[in-house]
């Protein structure tokens, strides 16, 4: 022993009991035997056992858990001169129903000529500290949990905004790996057009702590590019200091064709309304003016009126704007049902030629002020199960409009058959419809002349397809600007098998007698 | 004589609907004056461009017209020094007529279906009845 140690103050044994009493660590020793040597305070406090009562007893008698947790190895290393240590090990006391966590270390204990007689080993009681990395652990695995089954697509990033954090809804979605998407590479898969938009987005967001809310396309896994409304929020650890963004995404693509759906459907409703005003005001204002003509007439000169036939004249125009109103009105109909996919068809033998001579009987008279001549189709015998009025209301349309845009000209009506098809044709030489006008003539409002400038509701071929549609045909158009055009429209000639099957505008179907 | 009388009292209807044309001619007849008729505003131009002896007191001109619109034809009638100075008066069935009308520097629009009386009245304002020339 050195000077020091023999005549210094700590020399004392009971001055050493008393400074290893102190520590709230437990500290003991065992002989190379593994005797207990030494037991300290908190040992006993910890373990129930007085240091009187254990002296010389062996130490995994005492605390036999030390061996489940492997302890004894520890212990050995010790032995032979390496200091170790364990973290978060259990323990359980019977006698004082003590259970917890401990941390302790293994060190030898030297002796005289630096011989080892004994291992002393310090213990801590980790329990709290063990319960609380414990409880975070199980948060974290709660929250990944649910962030993992949620529907949405989560995220979230670091202070200096690289992600770091994508569910597995977002690695499902992209069919990429954390690793991949990791800091920037999730924006790989933002479509071209919109990177740069929402990378501006998020970048501002970000630099002001601000919430956010942007719309993207984002490849899918199966590389289609879907909307996304991704909102993201800033987040704070507990003390207020900014821990980066958290944000969730959704794919709105549903929402977004609907929204358009939607829009498109009162845009539509609107520009009809428009429409059908200006078209329904017309007649009525004819009329209007034919009975004030009549009323002004009759009351300044009466007995003129009769006589000239005047009164016959007002009154027979005045009828035959009453009779377009109506037609109109049942056009307008036809409309709505058509839109609901209400079309009921009455299908009879039907003669085509002599069908279409009738209408063009009929619209003789409007051609000839138009300065038109109608060609009827050369005499032959083709007949066919279909609906006589909406067969003649197709052509009706389609001889109407080759008046309408054929500039004067004669429009000319063909008919051919072949094994099971009626053809018809309807040609006009007149403006001429460009091709991509020619895509859309057949929908709903589209007019060849861009202005609503010419009469009807615009919907007379999308009605003429529809009723050909049911009757199971179909309806093109072979035109080019200046040379006219020729409408065709091929019918089965059979009754059809099944008239729901081939109706298409809704779910209705038609009801085919 | 004669000609000075058809001057004075003519006008132009431009529409395109046969029979709101013929209604309106009617009832421009009866009230003495000449009526002279055209389907759309390339009709109209050609009417006042080929008969520049007959100059009438007011044109009629409905919108919504094939081969070209009332808009159109005002447009070329403003920049043809020799018509530019007509008068207009807009007819039609758009709802929106005076903001139309306005936007074509027409101060002057109906709605159809037309109030007659106040249709004639306007007319009349433009195109003054005839007194017997003070020679």
């Amino acid at each position: 022993m050195s000077a020091v140690e023999q005549h210094g103050v700590f020399n004392s044994e009971s001055i050493q009991t008393q400074l290893l009493d102190h520590s709230e660590d437990g500290i003991f020793s065992v002989d190379t035997n593994l005797r207990i040597q030494f037991w300290n305070t908190a040992m006993e406090t910890v373990s129930g056992l007085h240091r009187a009562d254990i002296y010389g007893q062996y130490l995994f008698d005492l605390l036999p858990f030390l061996i489940d947790n492997g302890d004894a190895y520890h212990m050995q290393q010790a032995m032979s001169g390496t200091a170790t240590s364990v973290v978060g090990k259990p323990f359980r006391i019977i006698a004082t129903h003590r259970h917890g966590y401990y941390n302790a270390r293994y060190a030898p204990l030297y002796g005289s000529a630096d011989r080892i007689q004994g291992v002393m080993v310090s213990v801590r009681n980790v329990t709290e500290q063990h319960n609380t990395l414990q409880a975070i652990h199980e948060t974290e695995l709660r929250f990944k949990t649910m962030a993992d089954v949620a529907p949405v697509l989560l995220w979230m990033s670091r202070t200096d905004g690289m992600c770091t954090f994508f569910n597995q809804t977002w690695l499902n979605f992209t069919g990429r790996t954390l690793e991949q998407e990791w800091g920037v590479g999730w924006a790989e898969g933002i479509y071209f057009e919109d990177f740069q938009r929402s990378m501006d987005t998020y970048a501002d967001a970000f630099s002001k702590r601000q919430t956010f809310s942007m719309e993207y396309r984002l490849r899918r896994a199966d590389g289609e590019y879907r909307w996304i409304l991704d909102q993201g929020t800033p987040r704070y650890t507990p003390d207020h200091t900014f821990a980066g963004y958290i944000g969730s995404c959704t794919d709105i693509t549903e929402l977004k064709q609907l929204e358009q759906q939607l829009r498109s459907s009162v845009r539509w409703r609107d520009e009809f309304l428009t429409i059908a005003s200006h078209e329904l005001r017309t007649p009525i204002a004819a009329m209007r003016l034919q009975l004030d003509s009549l009323a002004r007439s009759v009351s300044k000169r009466p007995e003129e009126a009769l006589k000239s036939g005047r009164i016959a004249q007002n009154v027979e125009m005045a009828q035959k704007q009453s009779a377009r109103l109506i037609d109109l009105i049942a056009n307008l109909l036809d409309i709505s049902h058509l839109s609901e996919g209400h079309l009921v068809l009455n299908c009879e033998q039907v003669d085509l030629v002599s069908t279409i001579n009738n209408v063009i009987q009929r619209l003789e008279g409007v051609a000839t002020q138009s300065g038109c001549k109608l060609v009827a189709p050369s005499d032959c015998t083709i007949s066919g199960y279909w609906d006589r009025q909406r067969l003649e209301q197709v052509i009706t349309n389609l001889i109407e409009n080759g008046i309408k845009y054929g500039a004067g000209k004669p429009v000319e009506v063909h008919v051919t058959q072949d094994n099971q098809d009626a053809v018809i044709m309807v040609s006009d030489h007149g403006l001429g419809i460009d091709k991509a006008a020619q895509r859309r003539i057949f929908e709903r409002f589209e007019r060849n002349v861009s202005a609503k400038q010419f009469g009807g509701f615009g919907l007379g071929l999308w009605i003429s397809k529809q009723i050909v549609i049911a009757l199971g045909g179909n309806i093109c158009v072979d035109s080019a600007i200046g040379q006219g055009a020729t409408f065709t429209v091929r019918l089965p000639r059979q009754k059809l098998a099944s008239s729901a099957a081939v109706y298409p505008v809704q779910q209705e179907g038609i009801h085919a007698n | 004589m004669e000609n000075t009388t058809n001057e004075c009292r003519s006008i132009l209807i431009v529409d395109d609907d046969y029979g709101i044309r013929l209604s309106l001619k009617e009832i421009f007849e009866d009230e003495g004056y000449r009526v002279l008729l055209a389907c759309n505003g390339r009709e109209a131009l050609d009417v006042l461009r080929k008969s520049p002896n007959v100059r009438p007191c007011a044109i009629l001109l409905d919108l919504m017209m094939p081969v070209m619109d009332g808009a159109r034809f005002r447009n070329e009638q403003i920049n043809d020094p020799t018509i530019s100075t007509i008068p207009v008066i807009v007819l039609t069935a758009d709802g929106s007529a005076i903001t139309k009308a306005a936007a074509m520097s027409v101060t002057m629009a109906f709605t159809k279906p037309l109030q007659l009386d106040e249709l004639l009245e306007s007319v009349a304002k433009y195109c003054p009845p005839v007194t017997n020339h003070p020679l």
